[in-house]
């Protein structure tokens, strides 16, 4: 078909990345866009040399006020992919968000360990963040890269054992999962689908005539 | 027993599959055409025997008084389970198919047009090659029609990258693309665009992104 089988029901981790990468993030720039306002450009030469001279982000995707209007060293929002395009090529700095500090990992882990039925408040995105961040500003954190590595894997093993007790409770109606990261779901997707859709069907077939009952009911009611 | 030679197609079928779950590039292997061959004369058959079976109700009905109630039941019995025969015959027959018909379309969108011609051409029925060119055609059309911007059967990971580097694999000399010249001496390597090289990566003469 024209979508590859391995794509056909769930996200390829580079697609949960790119989903990612459209996140807002501050930064600190190292370069400054906003344009001075020249108070007495009295000569025109020099106001034609400023003319070519400007290029203004034009993007259709995102915002370009603050790309236009980045000051160096002043903390402004934009989005991921273009923090890490700016990042290659050392115009910027990363600033990494709050829950990426050794302290309130500390304290997402503590949480994790005390309450074994539910999973720590962690944003959506925080597997693939933190990888990403690893791997391309890794001078930019202001704790040691290798302990937050560090904290980031414990959790994730805490996490995964949790979901693997979860899965004992798989049945046929619904599941609850608060708090679980978009990568995690991901690499879950396929199997609870599966399971819970076959566990469905088993259970639909056994108890088939209840429910045509209750559709037959549903349709008398829409009739009368 | 009739479904037999079907069984034998489907398990065809379901090692196709299996062939191409391990591998990336689909592979067909033979159109089974003796296989297919032989179900539809069991198709016939079946038929021969339903025409049979109709002419002695027929008859039996023109008798008329007696007690014919069981004769017919054993008839309408019969009937029936020569629909089945038939039903599932035909069953097999279009799984078998649909397989082949839904790899053949994965091979037209992953790179059409210039390898499919001299990998598979022998392997496949002569239906399934005409079938594959007009596929190919109907793609062709899409994407020269509203959507001509965007490359449709173009890679289908997202950029992550906007500059990358690439070895050349294979000896090609100089070769056009869209957006430049590039000279492919073997072992050689460019820091390019990645959008530009998106196309000979996927011919194979390019490597590592």
């Amino acid at each position: 078909m024209s979508l590859p089988k391995h794509l056909q029901e769930t996200f390829s981790p580079e697609e949960i990345q790119f989903i990612v990468e459209n996140e807002p993030i501050k930064i600190f720039p190292r370069i400054t866009t906003r344009q001075r306002i020249n108070h007495r450009d009295h000569n025109n030469n020099n106001k034609g040399h400023n003319d070519t001279s400007r290029r203004n982000w034009k993007l259709i995707t995102t915002k370009d006020f603050p790309l236009n209007n980045m000051v160096a060293m002043q903390t402004t929002t934009v989005t991921l992919w273009i923090a890490l395009l700016l990042k290659q090529q050392s115009k910027c700095s990363i600033i990494a968000p709050d829950w990426l500090t050794i302290r309130s990992l500390d304290q997402s882990i503590q949480y994790e360990k005390k309450h074994e039925d539910r999973f720590s408040k962690l944003p959506w995105n925080w597997l693939v963040l933190a990888q990403l961040l690893f791997g391309k500003a890794p001078d930019d954190f202001h704790d040691p890269v290798h302990e937050l590595r560090n904290r980031i894997q414990d959790l994730r093993e805490i996490r995964q054992l949790k979901v693997l007790k979860g899965l004992k409770y798989l049945n046929e109606s619904h599941l609850q999962l608060d708090n679980l990261s978009v990568l995690e779901i991901n690499e879950l997707r396929p199997f609870i689908i599966d399971i819970m859709d076959k566990l469905r069907e088993l259970h639909s077939a056994a108890h088939g005539e209840s429910n045509a009952n209750e559709a037959d009911d549903e349709e008398d009611f829409n009739f009368s | 027993m009739y479904g037999d030679l079907a069984n034998k197609l489907i398990l065809e079928a379901k090692r196709t599959q299996q062939l191409n779950h391990k591998q990336k590039h689909a592979q067909l292997p033979m159109y089974h055409e003796d296989l297919i061959r032989n179900i539809i004369k069991e198709v016939t058959q079946l038929k021969k025997n339903t025409d049979f079976l109709k002419d002695q109700q027929e008859q039996l009905q023109n008798q008329e008084g007696n007690d014919n109630g069981l004769d017919e039941n054993v008839l309408k019995c019969q009937y029936f389970v020569t629909l089945l025969c038939m039903e599932r015959n035909k069953r097999c027959l279009l799984a078998y198919q649909k397989l082949r018909c839904d790899m053949l379309d994965s091979l037209a969108w992953s790179n059409s047009n210039s390898s499919i011609m001299e990998l598979e051409s022998n392997d496949l029925s002569h239906q399934e090659q005409e079938y594959l060119k007009e596929y190919g055609e109907l793609i062709t059309d899409l994407k020269s029609g509203e959507w001509a911007d965007i490359d449709l059967s173009g890679s289908l990971t997202p950029p992550s990258d906007v500059f990358i580097d690439v070895r050349v694999l294979k000896d090609a000399g100089e070769i056009q693309t869209e957006y430049g010249v590039f000279n492919l001496i073997k072992d050689s390597q460019f820091f390019v665009r990645q959008s530009d090289v998106e196309r000979l990566i996927q011919q194979g003469y390019l490597q590592k992104i």
